[in-house]
């Protein structure tokens, strides 16, 4: 774990937004004590796009959320720290919280419709979230929605201003989200699986509207996603998570060309777009654990057919492949034999 | 293909009356074919009409226009669906995306797996009744402990396992997959779509598999229809509409689908096409061998 730190420290400190130092999360059921995050060392820097990727139920909803502290009351942080831009916000109330959340984060969430309110017009919820952070006047308020509307691409705003969401079809609605969540220029973006509801066509409009919010604002977005395309299209830096750990996290050239870790691999082995003509598709065997008590040791060892004994018993440390790329698997101690990743994502494959 | 295709549709309308204003035209006049041992993939867009094909070629909603026939004989005819009813139930099979929906949560797995199989009389003692629902079980990669267990104590790859054991028990022609992976996660929908594939070659049915994900319909099909409208635009070979897409929806879909690829990615154009434009006006027409484009 040491090497990461001295990593960290090469990093600018200035560009960090975003820091969770070993942050674990747990819920408290009546079965017992689930730990959905365990243990997680991330960074978020000014302007980036960090996707995190896994199968559901491996955490990376709950990580977002304990962000920005929107958890039922029987989670809590069981250790670590949350750090934004430099202050600890770990022990933050909830009303110091709701000063953060739209100015220094915003999310959007899957399915638009739950997000916005049915029976308002679309222009009133935006000025709404401005309102609520800034002391403007209604008129000033008017044209700085207007403004956003624009900026994410809806035709005719004076019109379709006054508009309640039912009118607009589902990559518009998710579109007025986005406007809100950027009503009062929030720093990070956590989008939770934006545009899985949506079309593709659609959905490659609303990822292209991203990389260009990002380019013109500097907002940083954590893109929380399952569909390993979305990711290569949009990412600057990949986390793969896996029963509450990240596994692997690396630039999105070195998770996609690169990948080290066997469930990395598993994950791009299952992608049909990814198969030899005429070859079955490869897929992950058994299912994820349950996190109610995790295994003693590599939580995918169970799952791994390259797990050695040690996987059984001792959790991977973080082990650094480049300043940028790190995984946590036995596979990369100097030990273990030397495995050939059977996955290699070259040239033939970008035959569309 | 010189035999008799297993399903024929022509000119297929389906309206929604809604009220006496009101119309939905959810398939407004499409025609294909199945052929025998064929998958087939269907892929559009949301609201494209292509759940609706699914429902009225197993005769939920009766017909507007068109003509549906299964092995040669005219099933969208009453007279003749009625006759043939019994045979039809057993022959044609349909799995849906929300396999929670679809199971009983009162039934057990053995209960779920064995009803088609008594009401089709296909079993005479109940040991075979046992040996056949184990089989399927094995078949479709659950343990024997799954036997007794309810749909609510399953998680969603399982339980659409179970539908698909269910399915498949009977032994139909064909099997119709409305979106059958849609709700899956990605490792989950590989050890499905993988099993619908060791399934289809082992037994030979033919299979219309609908979905909107055009990665996993290029992957599984052997012939493909796009749908855009209550329309199909264009349809051909899975290799010939890859590489020789015609419609400029095709196009713009084709390259809308994300690919795991981020130095692609970041250098590929998206054709856009601009759905308001199209009528759905024009004739269906073969261009070039099996390859048809609405013109």
């Amino acid at each position: 774990m040491t090497v990461i730190h001295e990593s960290r420290r090469n990093e600018s400190e200035m560009d960090v937004l975003l820091h969770l130092e070993n942050l674990s999360l747990s819920f408290d059921t009546p079965e017992g004590e689930v730990q959905a995050v365990r243990g997680v060392d991330l960074t978020v820097k000014k302007g980036e796009i960090l996707a995190i990727v896994g199968e559901s139920g491996c955490g990376k909803t709950v990580m977002c959320q304990s962000v920005m502290k929107l958890l039922p009351g029987n989670a809590r942080i069981a250790s670590g720290k949350i750090i934004v831009d430099g202050t600890d916000i770990t022990n933050y109330s909830e009303k110091e919280m709701r000063s953060l959340r739209g100015t220094t984060f915003s999310m959007i969430f899957q399915d638009p419709m739950a997000t916005l309110n049915p029976t308002m017009p679309i222009g009133k919820q935006i000025t709404e979230a401005i309102h609520q952070h800034r002391n403007v006047s209604n008129d000033e308020a008017k044209s700085r929605a207007l403004e956003l509307l624009e900026l994410i691409g809806i035709e005719d705003p004076v019109h379709r201003y006054d508009l309640q969401p039912h009118f607009f079809s589902g990559g518009m609605r998710q579109r007025c989200v986005l406007a809100i969540a950027l009503a009062s220029n929030p720093k990070i973006i956590f989008a939770d699986e934006p545009t899985t509801a949506l079309d593709v066509t659609v959905q490659a409009k609303m990822l292209n509207l991203l990389l260009e919010i990002r380019d013109k604002t500097g907002v940083a977005i954590v893109f929380v996603s399952h569909d390993l395309g979305v990711v290569a299209r949009i990412a600057d830096r990949v986390a793969v998570m896996y029963a509450g750990k990240i596994v692997e996290i690396g630039t999105v050239e070195e998770i996609f060309y690169d990948p080290r870790h066997p469930y990395t691999w598993g994950l791009m082995q299952a992608l049909p777009s990814l198969a030899k003509d005429g070859q079955p598709l490869k897929s992950i065997p058994g299912m994820p654990p349950v996190l109610l008590k995790p295994p003693k040791g590599d939580a995918f060892a169970e799952r791994n057919e390259y797990a050695m004994k040690i996987d059984y018993e001792l959790m991977p440390p973080m082990f650094q492949i480049t300043p940028t790329h790190n995984a946590a698997t036995w596979l990369l101690d100097e030990r273990a034999p030397k495995i050939q990743s059977p996955f290699c994502l070259n040239q033939e494959n970008k035959n569309q | 293909m010189t035999e008799t295709p297993i399903l024929e549709v022509r000119n297929l309308v389906q309206d929604f009356h809604i009220n006496r204003k009101f119309t939905v035209k959810a398939v407004s006049g499409i025609t294909f074919t199945v052929g025998k041992g064929e998958v087939f993939g269907l892929v559009g867009e949301t609201g494209s009409g292509k759940s609706t094909v699914a429902r009225s070629v197993i005769g939920v909603n009766r017909l507007t226009s068109g003509k549906i026939f299964f092995k040669g004989s005219e099933i969208s005819d009453k007279a003749v669906y009625r006759q043939q009813k019994a045979d039809l139930q057993k022959n044609m099979q349909i799995i849906f995306q929300d396999s929670a929906a679809a199971l009983n949560p009162q039934m057990t797995v053995a209960q779920i797996i064995g009803e088609p199989l008594e009401i089709n009389r296909l079993c005479k003692t109940k040991e075979e009744l046992d040996r056949i629902i184990y089989e399927n079980l094995q078949q479709v990669g659950l343990s024997e402990i799954y036997r007794d267990k309810y749909p609510g104590e399953l998680s969603g790859g399982q339980r659409q396992r179970v539908a698909i054991a269910r399915s498949i028990a009977i032994h139909p022609d064909l099997i119709i997959a409305d979106e059958p992976i849609g709700s899956l996660d990605i490792s989950i929908q590989a050890q499905i779509v993988t099993l619908f594939q060791e399934l289809q070659k082992k037994h030979r049915f033919s299979f219309i598999f609908i979905a909107h994900d055009l990665s996993i319909i290029r992957f599984i099909s052997d012939r493909i229809a796009v749908m855009l409208k209550g329309k199909i635009v264009e349809m051909a070979d899975t290799q010939e509409l890859f590489e020789n897409p015609l419609h400029p929806y095709t196009k713009s879909l084709i390259s809308s689908v994300p690919v795991p690829d981020p130095r692609y990615e970041r250098v590929k154009k998206i054709i856009e096409y601009d759905t308001s434009v199209f009528t759905g006006e024009g004739d269906f027409k073969e261009v070039s061998q099996g390859h048809y484009l609405l013109n």
